[in-house]
């Protein structure tokens, strides 16, 4: 007997549904916010201006005018005259060859090297950092496969032997068949393109297509198309009519729709299984017979752990020693947290250190063993050098969330970023707390 | 999801498009404020704080088709601003009853269809969801609620995928462990399903 079990998604999502019922709020309750809306950006132009002017009525009125004049005046004939004389000796040398400029700029470089904060003069589009960028830098941190997106090298292959040895996976054949149908042909396609919104790899698709007498055809393909979490995602939301449906204990998803069953195997890998002549329990059935279903050695092996204590997460990582100590007057630990990522190529930890400045200011740190360094990213961001270490600045608005400052020590990435403090100060914090330490 | 050519008329500041943005989206973000802060009050003050923001700088938005994140990032934003400002913000506690080393299959639970359709059970999820740490739940509900990808939400977030899917993974995890422990006469715990069919 089948027995038909609801999953906790649709559960957590009724709910959600169920509690939203009668809980909204009036049209009129939203059109005065609306008008409250509309209204507030005039009046903050307003109390702009109004400020402006309150100010200078405070200068006219409380401060003794005739004083200020007198103080105003004095400062000019100190600073002017001087800067005056010295000018009117330089363009009677020079006439109107602007250098004093060049000088000025000059000098400032060297005041900046003097302290050991140089600016980059190729990458100074800090402020247009798109926020995108940011996350797409985040997750290519976390991509092991650290590759920026290329749309090229589209190749094309049909010889097995060839498919073999080009294939960036081992290609697998179903042992079930449906009657009347014999292979007609395979077709390797490699690319290198950011097929999976996932990962940004060289893509390899493999496809069999099998033929009957009467000439009707059915293929079988495989192909890296990322996280079982993200497929889900797309196909609940995106697609109508499909299914999740357990092949052995590993989820899998069919489409009514398009005849198309998409499960899970080992490295994040899928087999996508298309055709729109074949029943649904054909399908299926031809899915079970892949070697990557039967054989347990095939399954996904990614795991994730999760602590939040702190001398559990020193014992879980091995680089602890690096870890900063903030504990002082100024900064205090507030939580910390870490993900294991254990896949089967290297482990990746992932320590988010919170903390908070003594006027409740939050900021946090993050630290992952991932030495690798996304360049078209990066050089769209303001660069500083600070004693030996290459530091990366993004400033975002208020919008967007976050200030961060990103650099790597001992290849480990420190990204340092918060809501409420600046750039300027988190790059205090990382100087004094970590990159000198 | 709105026309993309009224956010660019948005985006020059065209106000009647700003109205049409508003109308379109004011539930939506009155919901979500509301599923992240319990508080209606609280949720009205959101949305206005939201949408104040998004009059002030869409200017700033240079990707039109990203509005619905963008907008999402300032819903979840001037949330944690208010827990912070009513002294109730957590980040990340995650609680002591999550257990240091979970594998990732556990995630699951499964409950039969017939106790998912009590209202008794669903009043019961939600009280678990309240209680849950706030990063816990706001990436519940901007994926169960809001229907938004892992990666939407990492762009919310301003974190990584792996901790939004860590977040949601904890969330159920936690879920699961509450109303499993304190409501075992209801919930006929079942590991084994054989065909699970969503829709």
């Amino acid at each position: 007997m089948e027995v038909l079990f609801v999953k906790a998604d649709d559960a957590i999502r009724l709910a959600y549904e169920n509690e939203i019922l009668n809980m909204d709020l009036s049209d009129e309750t939203f059109d005065i916010m609306l008008s409250n809306i509309e209204n507030h950006k005039e009046v903050i132009k307003k109390r702009t201006r109004t400020n402006f002017l309150e100010k200078m009525n405070i200068a006219f009125t409380k401060i003794p005018f005739k004083e200020f004049a007198a103080v105003a005046a004095f400062i000019f004939i100190l600073v002017a005259v001087p800067y005056s004389i010295k000018h009117y000796d330089f363009y009677k040398k020079n006439g109107d060859d602007p250098k004093p400029a060049v000088n000025n700029m000059t000098k400032d470089n060297n005041t900046k090297e003097n302290n050991n904060t140089n600016i980059d003069s190729n990458t100074k589009k800090a402020s247009v950092v798109n926020l995108a960028d940011l996350i797409e830098f985040k997750h290519l941190i976390n991509n092991p496969d650290r590759n920026i997106p290329q749309v090229e090298d589209l190749q094309a292959y049909t010889d097995l032997d060839e498919i073999k040895e080009k294939s960036t996976f081992s290609i697998d054949f179903p042992k079930y068949i449906p009657e009347g149908y014999v292979l007609d042909s395979t077709k390797l396609t490699t690319c290198k393109w950011p097929f999976s919104e996932e990962k940004n790899v060289e893509n390899n698709i493999f496809e069999i297509i099998y033929k009957n007498s009467e000439g009707k055809t059915f293929s079988v393909s495989q192909q890296n198309i990322g996280y079982p979490d993200y497929i889900k995602n797309k196909l609940q939301y995106r697609l109508k009519g499909w299914q999740e449906i357990s092949l052995k204990g590993l989820d899998s998803w069919f489409l009514n729709e398009f005849g198309i069953m998409i499960f899970q195997t080992k490295d994040r890998k899928y087999c996508l299984k298309s055709t729109d002549i074949l029943d649904r329990d054909t399908i299926i059935k031809i899915a079970q017979s892949f070697n990557a279903i039967s054989d347990t050695s095939c399954w996904p092996t990614e795991k994730h752990e999760y602590y939040t204590d702190v001398n559990e997460i020193r014992e879980k990582i091995p680089f602890s020693k690096e870890l900063p100590n903030l504990n002082s007057e100024n900064y205090t630990p507030d939580t910390s947290e870490l993900f294991i990522t254990r896949g089967s190529s290297t482990d990746i930890y992932e320590v988010n250190l919170y903390y908070k400045t003594e006027k409740q200011k939050y900021f946090s740190i993050d630290i992952i063993n991932e030495p690798s360094k996304p360049e078209e990213i990066l050089k769209k961001c303001e660069k500083v050098t600070i004693g030996n270490s290459e530091v990366w600045l993004y400033p975002c608005d208020n919008t967007s969330g976050r200030n961060q400052v990103i650099f790597w020590k001992n290849n480990l990435y420190y990204n340092l970023s918060s809501q409420e403090l600046s750039v300027d100060v988190l790059k205090n914090i990382a100087e004094s707390h970590i990159i000198s330490k | 999801m709105i026309d993309q050519e009224i956010i660019r008329k948005a985006i020059d500041k065209d106000k009647s498009s700003f109205k049409i943005i508003f109308n379109a989206y004011k539930l939506k973000v009155y919901r979500t404020a509301y599923l992240i802060l319990k508080d209606k009050q609280n949720a009205e003050d959101a949305v206005q704080e939201t949408f104040l923001q998004v009059h002030l700088q869409i200017h700033k938005l240079t990707n039109s088709k990203a509005f619905d994140v963008w907008l999402y990032r300032i819903t979840v934003n001037t949330c944690y601003a208010l827990i912070r400002k009513l002294k109730k913000f957590d980040i990340i506690p995650m609680d002591d009853q999550i257990e240091g080393r979970i594998s990732y299959d556990e995630a699951d639970f499964q409950i039969p269809d017939d106790i998912i359709i009590k209202q008794e059970f669903q009043n019961l999820i939600m009280e678990c969801i309240y209680s849950l740490p706030v990063k816990c739940r706001i990436a519940l509900t901007l994926f169960y609620f809001n229907n938004l990808s892992i990666k939407e939400i990492a762009k919310i977030e301003m974190c990584t995928e792996n901790t939004i899917k860590s977040r949601l993974f904890y969330g159920k995890k936690i879920l699961k462990e509450r109303l499993i422990n304190e409501h075992t006469d209801i919930i006929d715990y079942n590991y084994g399903g054989v065909i699970c069919e969503s829709r």
